[in-house]
């Protein structure tokens, strides 16, 4: 298990659970050069522990992930009170829409396709949804 | 208890197999998109300075990995209408907002080989419910494919108007044309033209396998006319709902 954040609640924390340990690492420099205070986990049942010590202002979720998948994860965190509120945005390889669409039930803020983004492309997405909602 | 062991030599289902395929495409693509997404912060000099040889090996690294992704694309959209994994959602869609977004994505390619792109608009262009994504998808692949095989200074153009109380796309090249004995074959999976082989090695034969079908599960049609040399222009139409 990583080190958790000791922060409780903060505007700009931001929890990644993404399974590909390079993206990982790309995604933490980004956030992090942006002032994001960055929790990354490699899969969803280690999300949900840290989601018992932390409220983040966003999760950026992965789908494909090994064990329970991202969408079980979205699901389950929807079902409890304490998590229920959570900003998430999901942030995958599948651009199917039998995906998307199943995400859009669980109140995310945005469902993004990886590859149609340059990296910065994408974290200027992630900031403003954060800004706005 | 409840699971039944499979044997070593079973073999896979259609549905198995497809959703292996899945499976194998995407795992293929993450470490693509990492790749990709290096190549941009190198070439932005996060990791400190380049030299014009490393930028210069950083652009070729940073084209072909863009390159792969396509191509991983295509056979993630193929796997998908083989395995009738595809849904539409379908929205209102400004039809002139997306010509004009796959025409400016193009530019870049179209600039390098000294080509005129083009969009014209023959009517005022009504708001029609369809999906988004794939009619993009399917813009990108021929617009893409006019400007592959269309010599330098050549040109392409896409226009849209209203035929039959329908919407007609119209992408029309000045290129390498099909060759008259293998039009029959053009919608077929994994096909390329023998002049489009001697052109380019470039592509994977599915984008218009994966068009045809993107256009027919939107309700509409998609035919050619194409004269070898002289050029290719392909139609397609969708309904007006």
């Amino acid at each position: 298990m990583r080190k958790v954040s000791k922060i409780k609640k903060s505007p700009k924390h931001i929890l990644v659970i993404e399974d590909n340990e390079s993206l990982s690492k790309i995604i933490r420099l980004k956030l992090e050069k942006i002032g994001y205070h960055v929790d990354l986990c490699e899969s969803a049942e280690e999300g949900l522990e840290i989601l018992k010590k932390c409220e983040p202002s966003l999760i950026w979720l992965d789908i494909y992930l090994p064990g329970m998948s991202g969408l079980q994860f979205l699901e389950k965190i929807r079902k409890n009170k304490k998590t229920k509120n959570i900003k998430v945005a999901v942030v995958s390889v599948s651009g199917s829409n039998k995906k998307i669409e199943f995400a859009q039930k669980f109140s995310i803020l945005d469902y993004f396709v990886k590859s149609n983004y340059k990296i910065d492309e994408l974290i200027e997405e992630i900031s403003k949804i954060i800004e706005i909602s | 208890m409840g699971q039944t062991k499979k044997p070593a030599n079973h073999r896979l289902t259609e549905e198995e197999m497809s959703k292996s395929m899945f499976f194998a495409y995407h795992q293929l693509r993450t470490p693509l998109i990492s790749m990709k997404w290096m190549a941009e912060m190198l070439l932005k000099g996060e990791a400190g300075k380049l030299n014009p040889a490393q930028e210069d090996l950083i652009r070729d690294l940073y084209t072909s990995v863009n390159h792969a992704n396509e191509l991983v694309g295509h056979l993630l959209s193929a796997a998908r209408i083989e395995s009738e994994e595809l849904l539409i959602r379908l929205e209102p869609v400004d039809l002139e907002k997306i010509c004009n977004e796959a025409v400016k994505d193009l530019q870049p390619l179209a600039n390098k080989k000294s080509q005129t792109l083009s969009f014209k608009k023959i009517v005022n262009l009504p708001i029609i419910n369809t999906d988004p994504k794939y009619l993009r998808e399917v813009l990108d692949n021929l617009l893409s494919n006019a400007a592959k095989y269309t010599p330098n200074k050549g040109a392409v153009e896409l226009s849209v108007s209203l035929y039959k109380g329908e919407i007609l796309f119209a992408v029309k090249d000045s290129g390498i044309g099909i060759p008259k004995a293998q039009q029959s074959r053009v919608f077929g999976k994994f096909f390329r033209g023998d002049n489009a082989v001697k052109m380019s090695n470039d592509g994977t034969g599915l984008g218009l396998y994966i068009v045809k079908n993107l256009v027919e599960l939107l309700g509409g049609k998609i035919w050619f006319e194409s004269e070898e040399e002289r050029g290719t222009t392909f139609y397609f139409t969708l309904p007006v709902r």
